[in-house]
């Protein structure tokens, strides 16, 4: 404990704490090594993150924030390996506490895990199969948007983003492939994203949306545009040892029978692209260690469901063994609060009759400085 | 999808009433300035403050006891001298003092880099 006696503001000492104060940047970061074993598959080691956030105060009311993230440890030209993409890069102008700018490169505020996933936010050593295929993380872009407190709790972010590449869309991971990421987008099918968010102690819940288009990869051809729709709540609640999360996320594409008719006509195959996808999950962990003890063993469980073909356009039939849930279970152990050790094991399933879905062992490391 | 654009709106409209209806404990007022210390809990935790908004009157000492709920966190009230470090979860809290004497709308910032949402998280405290 420290208690520190303050007198009045102009004559106090008080400890500084090194941040970000005006003309010194900042410089912190996080990364993730992980050793996965898919049933069928060889086992896997890999530097999956390494990530370099930098941060910088003009003023008071003026700041920076970026990050740079390495995946999968390097990057070599003309070969499929790792990559090295800038995940934020933004300058926030303060103007009152309900009403601020943002632009830049910013994380799309829907769901839990796209705004909030340094290694030891939270468990399992992958992100969940709900943040990963459906939301889908980490989805970024340039934009422009306001967030602000409003007080009572609620507080929020909203942001003009370009919209999606329907061309990139697939069966099997919906709309990921679809996210321009920010680099040469195309912003003539704008966006809107935002996100509402209630806080009390200990508990925390939003709501999300992004609504826009999709079609600027397709105005060749003589097709309805397709707009994607994202809605998704999510909650967390935490009370001593004890902790809980869920998140329920719908996709909508407009028009996907057309956009799978034209890419058929492109390709060949029909990508089977679905007019809704679903995802949710209820997670439940608890931390198992004494509490006399400073490091922590967190147990936790968790049911997902990550269904890319939820419901089908006129025509086509959805892909069964893309139905899937997964039960996830494992522990989490901090030696210290910015530092997990991670174990999981999961066993996917799905609607399919012939495809078995895998289990999986995963081993992982994780830290924030 | 004309749905989902109207959720939209409606989650923004939402966004325009809901603090007017909502509970009230978010919130701290504290409104007599005769008492010798008020104390005043705050919960960090990415990216926000618990409380965001603290109210008193002019002359208040508050006694701030700030704790986290991951890892550690700056509390810095812009244009004072007041800029704590906010323990890691479990590692204890930080018992400050701060006489409120001057009457006006402060922010506090977290002052230490904490993830994606850092500069965005800030609470106010309003002096009457």
């Amino acid at each position: 404990m420290g208690l520190l006696v303050i007198g009045a503001p102009a004559s106090a000492q008080t400890p500084q704490s090194s941040g970000s104060r005006e003309g010194v940047p900042t410089l912190s970061g996080y990364m993730e090594i992980h050793l996965n074993k898919e049933q069928d598959l060889p086992t896997e080691a890999d530097l999956h993150r390494f990530v370099l956030m930098v941060g910088h105060s003009f003023t008071d009311r003026l700041k920076f924030w970026s990050e740079i993230e390495v995946e999968h440890a390097f990057v070599e030209g003309a070969e499929e390996s790792g990559e090295v993409a800038i995940e934020q890069a933004y300058v926030d102008l303060m103007l009152h506490r309900r009403f601020n700018l943002r632009a830049g490169m910013v994380l799309v505020p829907v769901g839990i895990v796209n705004e909030r996933h340094e290694p030891p936010t939270f468990h399992g050593v992958e992100r969940t199969f709900v943040d990963s295929v459906i939301v889908p993380t980490t989805w970024r872009d340039t934009g422009i948007g306001a967030f602000g407190d409003l007080g009572r709790g609620f507080s929020y972010r909203a942001y003009l983003v370009p919209g999606l590449d329907a061309t990139g869309f697939t069966a099997e991971e919906g709309i990921k492939d679809g996210r321009q990421q920010g680099g040469h987008a195309d912003a003539s099918d704008p966006a809107v994203t935002g996100r509402l968010e209630y806080r009390q102690a200990g508990f925390t819940a939003g709501g999300s949306f992004w609504t826009g288009g999709s079609g600027f990869g397709l105005i060749r051809l003589d097709i309805e545009t397709p707009t994607v729709a994202v809605g998704s709540i999510d909650a967390r609640y935490r009370r001593g040892r004890h902790e809980a999360r869920g998140q329920w996320s719908v996709v909508s594409i407009g028009g996907a029978g057309d956009l799978n008719r034209a890419l058929q006509l492109q390709s060949g195959n029909s990508p089977n692209i679905a007019s809704r996808l679903l995802g949710a999950y209820g997670e439940l962990a608890t931390r198992v260690s004494p509490d006399r003890w400073m490091h922590e063993v967190v147990a936790f469980g968790r049911y997902e469901i990550f269904d890319t073909q939820n419901k089908m356009p006129d025509g086509f039939l959805p892909l069964e063994e893309l139905r899937r849930s997964a039960i996830v279970v494992g522990a989490t152990y901090f030696p210290d609060p910015d530092v997990a050790y991670k174990f999981d094991v999961s066993r996917e399933h799905n609607k399919s009759d012939g495809v078995r879905g895998p289990w999986r062992v995963n081993f992982g490391v994780g830290w924030w400085f | 999808m004309r749905a989902f654009k109207y959720s939209g709106v409606l989650l923004l409209s939402i966004a325009l009433v809901a603090p007017r209806v909502a509970d009230a404990r978010s919130d701290v007022k504290i409104t007599k300035s005769q008492d010798a210390v008020k104390v005043i809990r705050v919960t960090a935790e990415r990216f926000a403050f618990t409380p965001s908004e603290i109210v008193v009157e002019k002359g208040t000492v508050i006694e701030f006891h700030l704790t986290s709920d991951d890892t550690d966190h700056g509390f810095r009230i812009v244009d004072t001298e007041l800029n704590a470090t906010i323990p890691k979860r479990r590692r204890g809290e930080t018992v400050v003092k701060y006489v409120a004497d001057t009457a006006g709308r402060f922010v506090i910032e977290c002052s230490r880099p904490c993830g994606a949402g850092h500069t965005a998280m800030r609470a106010t405290l309003v002096v009457k």
